[in-house]
This record gives C-alpha cells, structure tokens and sequence, in this order.
C-alpha cells in the first residue's frame, strides 16, 4: 500500500495535459478572432469536433455522372456540407438527400431499361443464341454503396466484453 | 460524546448530503451527449435553463439577452452551479430530518465517492480518448496557420501548439484514461483520484492561465477528484509529512451476503461495459483512430491570390487596398475564409455545388448569400469570379503547401548535430 501511495503521488505530480476544448475555439477557430463567436451548436463542453459524435454527419451527395457516355448515380467526389445543423435540420436534410436519391436511382433504372429493350431488339435482328446475350453494361453504383458505409461497432462490444468479464469473475471469487 | 463532536457529525451527514444533492443535479443536467446511453441532459436541462433565466432576469436584473444555457463557460452555467448547491442544501435538509440517525454518514461517503468516482471516470475517458485519437487537440486548421502568433488568442493558440505535437497529446490522453480506469474499481480508486487531482490541477492551472473557457466545468471535475481523496487526507497527511501509517478504515461494503456480491458484480461489469463503449463507440463507427489523418471536405486548405480583379480593374496586392483578398481558406467545418490585404480575417459559411461549379458563400454576421462559379484547374489552382459584395469580382487562387509548414513537420532529434 505504501508503495502503491508513493508511486500515486509521483503520478500526479507528473500528471499532464487535460485541456477541456471549448466550443469557443472551435468556433473561432475559422477565423482565428473573437469577432465571429457565436453560439450556434450544441455545446460539447470542450470535446472534440461535434461531427465525431454524430458520424452520419458526414452525408454523401449524390450526382449523376457520365462515364463512357452513360448516365450513372455516382457519389459527388469527397465534398460533405460540414455546416453544423440541428437535428431536426438534419433529418429534413437526410430526408430530401434520400428522396433525390431515389429519384435519380429510378432515373438510372428507367435508362437501364430503355437500353435493355433497345439490347434486346438488336439481339432479334441479329439472331444471337440465348446464351449469348450481352452482358448488363451500366455501371453500379458502388460509391453511394461505400458511403452509406455499414458499420458494425459489434466487434467492438465483444472485445470490451473480455476484460469486462475478466473483472466479473475476479470480483465474485470467494 | 461531547456537544462539539455531535455538532460535527451531524454537520458533516448533512454537507454529504448536500454534496450528493448537488452533484446528482449538475451530472443530470451538465452530461455530455451521448450515442449509446440516454442522453439525460436532453430531460433536464431545459427547467435548468428555464431557471437560470429567469433567476437572470427577474433577481438578478440581467440583460435578456445573458447566456442562459448550459454551454462553457455561459453566465447560465454559474448560475447553474449556485443552483445546484442552493437545491442541495434544501433537499440536503429534508432528506437529512428523514434519514437521521437511521443512515451512517460513512455510509453516505460511500455513495457519494462512488457516484463521483463513476462520473469522473466517464469524463476522463471521454477526453482521454478523445485525445488519444487526436480529436481534441486537433490538427491546426490552414487559416490558423497563417495568422501570425500575435494576432492569435492565447487559447486558440495554446490549442494549436498541442495539436502540432502527436506524441505529447497521446501521452496525455494514455494518462486520463488510465486515472479514469483507475476510478473504476475500489481497490485502485485512491490510485485514481490521486492521479486525477494531479491531472486536473494542470488543467485547471491551464484553463485559467491560458484563458480557456472551461474554467468552471474543470474545476467541478477538481472538485470531484478531491473529494474522492478527502476520506484518505489523514492518512496521507502522516504517510507523507509525518512519516508514519495511519490505519483508518473507511466504510466499504464487506461482508454481504454472495448473492448481494454477485448482483453488484454483475451491475458494476454492465456500467464499466457501457461507459467504455460509449466512449469507444463514435471512433469505431467513424474509424477515424487519428483525427490528424481524417478525410478532409474538398477544397479544404490554403490558396494564395494571385490576381485579384474588380469590376474587371485589376488591384495590386498592396496594402492601400484593404480590401483585396490576400488569401483564401477553406476550413474542415464548413468555412471559407478571406484574409484581406490589412491582415483582417472575415468567414462565411461555405457551401460547394460540383455539379454546377458553384460556391455559395454566406457571410456569418450579415447572413448575405454570395454565388460564385469557379473553375479547378489541373494543379489546384481556382478561378472564382461573380457578384460578391455588391461588386464583379474574378480572383485567380493559388494552392499553399500547407502541410509542409515548420510547425507541423514531425521532427526528432536525439542530438543537435543534425540541425543545421
């Protein structure tokens, strides 16, 4: 006990560094002046940037895109609207976001079918075998796919479960 | 018993209550948000913001327009903390003509440090790895960058300078969490609240010296650190001034029955599971572990003006003409910022259509909505031109290595031979 005292007391008296950050230096950060604060998001008391606690912040924008002379639902490069939104801002955001969304996907699966039928018809006058039939050309749209990126924080509920486990058994030893 | 000596415990029954009161109040109304836990601060702040305004206003006499609402640093929220104390001591002395006699102040003790020890461990792993990722301290953002040291607010710059340093804003998070794991668990709590007072001296030493707007919340959490040591401090005192062991036990629940046992076990496994998912959770959904590498929004960085037309006149890049842009920012959270010849900054909130090539720049105080296209050339550069404050602007931006700047190149040295 002693000893685990001393080596405390040494431990704080080494102790370092914990600076809560302030939603004021956050905010001010943008222009590096007092000029621009304002109260306008939902206070952290200090943690870090608000949209680490709220991953879904960062939405895909989605945009037709023509690759090879066809119109694919493709995500905008890497841009998110970082602008800090309330939640209900947000979810009417999301809402619109999904709705475009859809509506483009319907976009592109009409222009699939259109370019099917019009397959189709060229297969007939050309007499291909069944088996031959061309392949579907048009482009998935992989990157919308990517960036509703399907998170699984499972894994790491298991892991913590170990040590969690470890302490239980420790603790109810007769 | 004499007179004083029942005096004394009696007051001090009722000043842990009072504590217990206190702090119960500000954990519920002051808690951080949450993504797996209920988010209580949703249920009770709104009647404490009610409160601290209308104490505000009508007994104070304060201007409407006081920060009322539980944020750093706000007029609310020391309002707040008077609240919670002045509530305190009133449900602290009807909860105390209830219990007396019936319940044993060390007891009492025992409820509060745990119920302290539990709430500091939670707040020092959320900053602790808040940190150790990197997000707390983080990268400085280009415009930062490139205000002179002068002209940059002691914290916002105290910030910077931590968040230029990897290594050390790890080793300060590594130490949080290890107090706030140490907090966790009754043999190891003294170990854990010895630590924390010495971590949370620093900070509150910090916030107050660099004048960082967290003074009051740090110091709460002080508080809590330093009563969890207080029922030690005799043993202290003579362990480490007097050289001697004082064996003073403290109530601790020992001798329940198994099943008791089994059933705080089992509870204290489910809430140290939960406040470390909760604290682990946003990095494993966003897998960002190093903030400093994260994806930033398009655009984002430095940009030099080159060349600067208005009303197609071309403005030299002298400082005479104050308002000719200098340089261009775009900042992680949304901001493009100017910087104009005579060193003045202004943001507006940013917004960026690819499909058109159109930038929508609102400025933050006015709310005024400026429209420009812009043209990305193959090396970064832009071109921006359009109706901008009430006059045709077209402003060629050059692309700044901002990465490669001093204060962010990663160097080590163990001698000075190498630096040349």
């Amino acid at each position: 006990m002693k000893k685990i005292l001393i080596i405390a007391f040494l431990i704080s008296c080494v102790g370092h560094a914990l600076q809560a950050q302030t939603k004021k230096i956050a905010l001010r950060s943008h222009a590096g002046t007092n000029a621009t604060f304002t109260l306008e998001v939902p206070d952290e008391f200090g943690l870090g940037p608000e949209e680490m606690y709220r991953p879904h912040y960062k939405r895909p924008i989605y945009r037709i895109a023509t690759i090879d002379g066809k119109k694919v639902l493709t995500e905008a490069d890497s841009f998110a609207v970082c602008t800090p939104l309330s939640d209900s801002a947000y979810d009417a955001y999301l809402k619109q976001s999904k709705k475009e969304a859809r509506q483009l996907q319907k976009e592109e699966n009409k222009t699939t079918r259109i370019e099917k039928r019009a397959a189709k018809k060229e297969n007939k006058k050309q007499t291909i075998p069944k088996a031959e039939k061309p392949q579907k050309t048009t482009a998935t749209p992989t990157s919308s796919k990517q960036a509703v990126a399907n998170y699984s924080p499972y894994w790491l509920g298991g892991l913590l479960l170990l040590p969690v486990s470890f302490f239980f058994v420790i603790s109810v030893k007769p | 018993m004499s007179i004083q000596s029942t005096i004394a415990a009696k007051a001090t029954q009722y000043l842990t209550l009072v504590a217990l009161v206190a702090f119960s109040i500000w954990i519920l109304t002051t808690h951080e948000p949450t993504t797996l836990l209920p988010n209580i601060r949703v249920w009770f702040a709104p009647s404490a913001e009610a409160l601290t305004q209308w104490t505000g206003t009508k007994i104070l006499g304060w201007q409407a327009d006081f920060i009322y609402q539980l944020s750093s640093d706000s007029s609310g929220l020391y309002l707040h903390w008077v609240h919670c104390w002045v509530l305190g001591l009133l449900l602290g002395a009807v909860v105390y003509l209830v219990i007396q006699n019936k319940v044993d102040t060390a007891k009492l003790y025992y409820l509060l440090t745990v119920l302290l020890s539990y709430y500091l461990a939670f707040q020092l792993l959320l900053y602790g790895f808040n940190k150790v990722f990197k997000c707390q301290f983080f990268l400085p953002e280009p415009n930062t960058l490139y205000t002179t040291v002068g002209d940059t607010p002691r914290d916002l710059l105290f910030w910077s300078v931590m968040g230029s340093s990897y290594g050390y804003t790890v080793f300060g998070g590594v130490l949080e969490v290890l107090a706030g794991l140490l907090l966790l668990f009754g043999r190891t709590r003294l170990l854990g609240g010895l630590l924390s007072l010495g971590i949370l001296t620093n900070v509150v030493a910090i916030n107050w010296g660099f004048h960082i707007s967290v003074k009051l919340y740090s110091s709460v959490y002080w508080l809590a650190a330093f009563l969890i040591v207080l029922p030690h401090g005799k043993r202290l005192f003579a362990f480490l001034i007097q050289n001697k062991w004082l064996d003073l036990p403290t109530w601790r629940p020992i001798g329940i029955s198994r099943k008791a046992k089994i059933t705080a076990a089992l509870c204290q496994s489910v809430v140290i599971w939960l406040l470390l998912m909760e604290c682990l959770l946003p990095y494993a959904k966003s897998q960002n572990y190093n903030d400093d590498l994260a994806a930033r929004p398009a655009f984002h960085g430095a940009y030099s003006v080159q060349s600067f037309l208005q009303n197609e006149m071309p403005i030299p890049a002298l400082p005479t003409f104050s308002k000719r842009w200098n340089k261009a920012f775009v900042h992680r959270r949304g901001y493009w910022i100017v910087q104009y010849m005579d060193g003045s900054m202004q943001d507006f909130h940013f917004r960026c259509d690819e499909k058109q090539q159109l930038f929508e720049l609102t400025h933050t105080s006015t709310q005024v909505a400026t429209v420009l296209q812009y043209r990305l050339h193959q090396d970064g550069s832009l071109t921006v031109e359009g109706l901008h404050e009430g006059t045709e602007i077209e402003v060629y931006l050059q692309k700044l290595d901002w990465q490669q700047l001093p204060l962010l190149q990663q160097e080590f040295d163990w001698t000075i031979d190498a630096i040349k």
